[in-house]
C-alpha cells in the first residue's frame, strides 16, 4: 500500500550529494518524503493555492487511502535550498482563480531559488465535472512560455491516485536523463 | 542535514528567530473583522452555520456562510462550483466592504432558513410523511467528521431540506420572480430563488423570461444561425430616444439589470452565484458597456477588477473603452488603465 514500490522504485538521484538541504522549516504542505525511504525528498516542494488538493496527495501517496482533510495551516518558512523538484498542484475546477494560481506559480518559479528545479504541475480534480483539461490549465499558468525549464503536466485525481505515479514516474525518468546528461548535481546551484 | 555543528546552530537559531517573530507579529491575535463586528455576529449567530462551532474561523464566499475548519474541510470537498472556502483570517484580500455587506445581510440564520427549511418546518408540524427529513439532524460540533460530512453532502449537493416542489411551473414562476427581486434590490429573494430552483437561473436572458412584448422580433431562421448577430444599438428605436442602456432590456442578463441599479452587493451576489460578467445583451453590449453608457464609472471600475473583458464589442463593432471614448475624454485615470490593460 505504501507508495515507493509501486511508484516505480523512484531513485534517489535528485538528492544533492552534498546535502546541505535543512529538513526544517516546510512552506504549507511542503514534504520531506514522497512516499518511500529511498526517496529522500528534502529537495522537493509541492506547492499550490489552498483546496487544490495538497494534503490529499500526500495522504495517497503515503498511506494509500484519503482521509478527510480540513485547511492545512502552516506557517511558510521558505529556508528550503534550491528544491530540485517543484511539484505544483492546481484545482482543475476553479476557473475563477486560475489567475491567482498563474500569478503564484510565476512567482515561485522566477524565485532565484527556484531556477533550476523541474517542474511538475498536477491538474487535480479531473474526476469533477466541469474541470478545465490539462491543457486549460496549461494556458492557464503560461506554461508554454517557459524557456529552458523542463515541466510535465499531469492530469491527476488525487482522491483515486489516478495520475499521481505516472506524474513521479516522468519525474524519476527526466532526473535520470538530466543526471545521464552530466547534470551531477541536478538544480544544485552556488549559493 | 548541515554540514558541521556551526552550521546547524546558525540554522536552529535562524528558524527559532523566524517563528518567534511571526508570532510576535500579531498574525493570529488580529481578530477578524467579520466575526468582531457585532452586527455581523448578530446576524450570524456567531456560530458555525453547520455544527454550531462557536468562533467559526472560515466561510464560504458564494454561499455567504460562516465555518468552522472541521466543516470548511467538508465544504472544500464538495468543489468549487458548490462552495467557494475562504479563511476570515488568511485570505485578508478577500474581504472587501462590498463582501462584508453582503454576508451581514444574508447571514448564516437566513440562509440556514433556506437550505435547512424542512428542518425548521418540522419543530412546528410532525409530518409522518417526511421519513427521509427526520432522519437527518443537525450534527454538534463533537460530532465525527464523517457525520458532518453526510449531513453537509445532503444539504449542499442533493439538496435535500430545500422547501421545493420542483414542478416546471415553480421553475418558471422562480426565474420569472428573481427579475422582480433583482429589480427591487432584494438580496435575500435573490438567494431564496437561485437555491430553491433545480436549474440555474443566474444567466437567463430577459426574453428566456419575459417572451411578451420584445422591441425586436427575431427571425425563428435568422436565430437559429449557431453564430448570433449582434444588432447595433444606435438602429434600435428604443435607445434612440432615450441615453439610457435599460430601455431596451431584450437579450440583457440579471447581472445587466443589476448593473442598472448600481447595487454593488447585488451584483456581487450574482457573481458569487456564478453569474457569466461577459454576457452581450440583444444589442452586442456587456455589463461593462452598459456602465460606460451610464457613466457609471466606478461601477464600470468595480467589473474591470472581477474580470469583465473591455476589447469585446457591442453590435456597433465598438469596445467599451471606444464607447467611453464616444462620451468624451476619460478623465478617470484609474478607469482608463483598465480599460486599455491587456487581458
Amino acid at each position: 500500500m505504501a507508495g515507493g514500490e509501486a511508484g516505480g522504485g523512484l531513485p534517489a538521484s535528485g538528492v544533492d550529494r552534498r546535502g546541505r538541504s535543512p529538513a526544517a522549516g516546510r512552506s504549507p504542505t511542503t514534504e520531506k518524503s514522497l512516499g518511500g525511504n529511498d526517496y529522500v525528498g528534502k529537495d522537493v516542494v509541492m506547492l499550490g493555492l489552498d483546496a487544490a488538493g495538497k494534503t490529499t496527495i500526500l495522504y495517497k501517496l503515503h498511506i494509500g487511502e484519503v482521509l478527510s482533510t480540513v485547511p492545512t495551516i502552516v506557517l511558510g518558512l521558505w529556508v528550503l535550498r534550491c528544491p530540485k523538484i517543484l511539484i505544483y498542484v492546481v484545482d482543475s475546477l476553479d476557473r475563477e482563480r486560475i489567475g491567482k494560481a498563474k500569478a503564484e506559480f510565476q512567482t515561485i518559479i522566477s524565485d532565484p531559488f527556484m531556477l533550476n528545479s523541474v517542474i511538475l504541475v498536477f491538474a487535480n480534480k479531473q474526476d469533477m465535472k466541469g474541470a478545465m483539461t490539462p491543457m486549460e490549465v496549461c494556458e492557464g499558468l503560461g506554461l508554454f512560455d517557459l524557456k529552458n525549464r523542463k515541466w510535465h503536466i499531469q492530469g491527476t485525481c488525487a482522491l483515486r491516485g489516478d495520475g499521481l505515479y505516472e506524474g513521479l514516474d516522468w519525474l524519476a525518468g527526466t532526473l535520470k536523463e538530466m543526471r545521464a546528461a552530466g547534470y551531477s548535481s541536478v538544480g544544485t546551484s552556488s549559493f | 542535514m548541515a554540514e558541521n555543528d556551526a552550521d546547524r546552530m546558525d540554522w536552529i537559531n535562524k528558524i527559532t528567530g523566524a517563528i518567534t517573530s511571526l508570532l510576535n507579529s500579531q498574525f493570529f491575535d488580529q481578530p477578524s473583522h467579520i466575526t468582531t463586528n457585532p452586527e455581523t455576529k448578530k446576524s450570524t449567530g456567531g456560530a458555525s452555520c453547520e455544527c454550531s462551532a462557536p468562533e467559526p474561523d472560515w466561510a464560504s464566499l458564494n454561499l455567504g456562510i460562516l465555518l468552522c475548519i472541521e466543516c470548511s474541510g467538508v465544504h472544500r470537498n464538495l468543489g468549487v462550483h458548490i462552495s467557494k472556502v475562504r479563511s476570515l483570517r488568511l485570505d485578508v484580500k478577500v474581504w472587501e466592504p462590498t463582501i462584508l455587506d453582503l454576508f451581514r445581510n444574508l447571514g448564516n440564520s437566513y440562509c440556514n432558513s433556506i437550505w435547512e427549511g424542512l428542518l425548521l418546518l418540522e419543530d412546528v408540524q410532525t409530518d409522518d410523511t417526511n421519513a427521509l427529513i427526520t432522519s437527518i439532524s443537525k450534527p454538534c460540533p463533537k460530532d465525527a467528521i464523517h457525520l458532518k460530512e453526510k449531513y453537509i453532502q445532503a444539504k449542499y449537493v442533493e439538496k435535500l431540506l430545500v422547501i421545493k416542489d420542483g414542478s416546471v411551473t415553480e421553475r418558471v414562476a422562480c426565474a420569472r420572480s428573481i427579475w422582480e427581486a433583482v429589480e427591487n434590490v432584494n438580496l435575500q429573494d435573490v438567494y431564496r430563488l437561485s437555491v430553491i430552483s433545480d436549474v440555474n437561473i443566474i444567466n437567463t436572458t430577459f426574453d428566456n423570461v419575459f417572451d411578451v412584448d420584445l422591441n425586436h422580433h427575431v427571425d425563428a431562421q435568422e436565430s437559429n444561425e449557431g453564430q448570433r448577430k449582434h444588432v447595433d444599438p444606435a438602429s434600435c428605436d428604443r435607445n434612440k430616444n432615450s441615453n439610457e442602456p435599460g430601455s431596451c432590456l431584450q437579450g440583457c442578463s440579471l447581472l445587466h439589470l443589476a448593473c442598472l441599479s448600481g447595487n454593488l452587493q447585488m451584483i456581487e451576489l450574482l457573481l458569487q452565484f456564478g453569474a457569466n460578467i461577459n454576457l452581450q445583451d440583444f444589442h452586442g453590449r456587456t455589463p461593462l458597456h452598459h456602465c460606460i453608457s451610464s457613466g457609471n464609472n466606478p461601477l464600470a471600475k468595480f467589473l474591470l477588477r472581477r474580470g469583465a473583458r473591455p476589447s469585446i464589442k457591442d453590435g456597433g463593432g465598438l469596445s467599451s473603452l471606444e464607447r467611453a471614448m464616444e462620451m468624451g475624454a476619460i478623465t478617470d485615470e484609474e478607469l482608463f488603465i483598465l480599460l486599455t490593460g491587456s487581458e
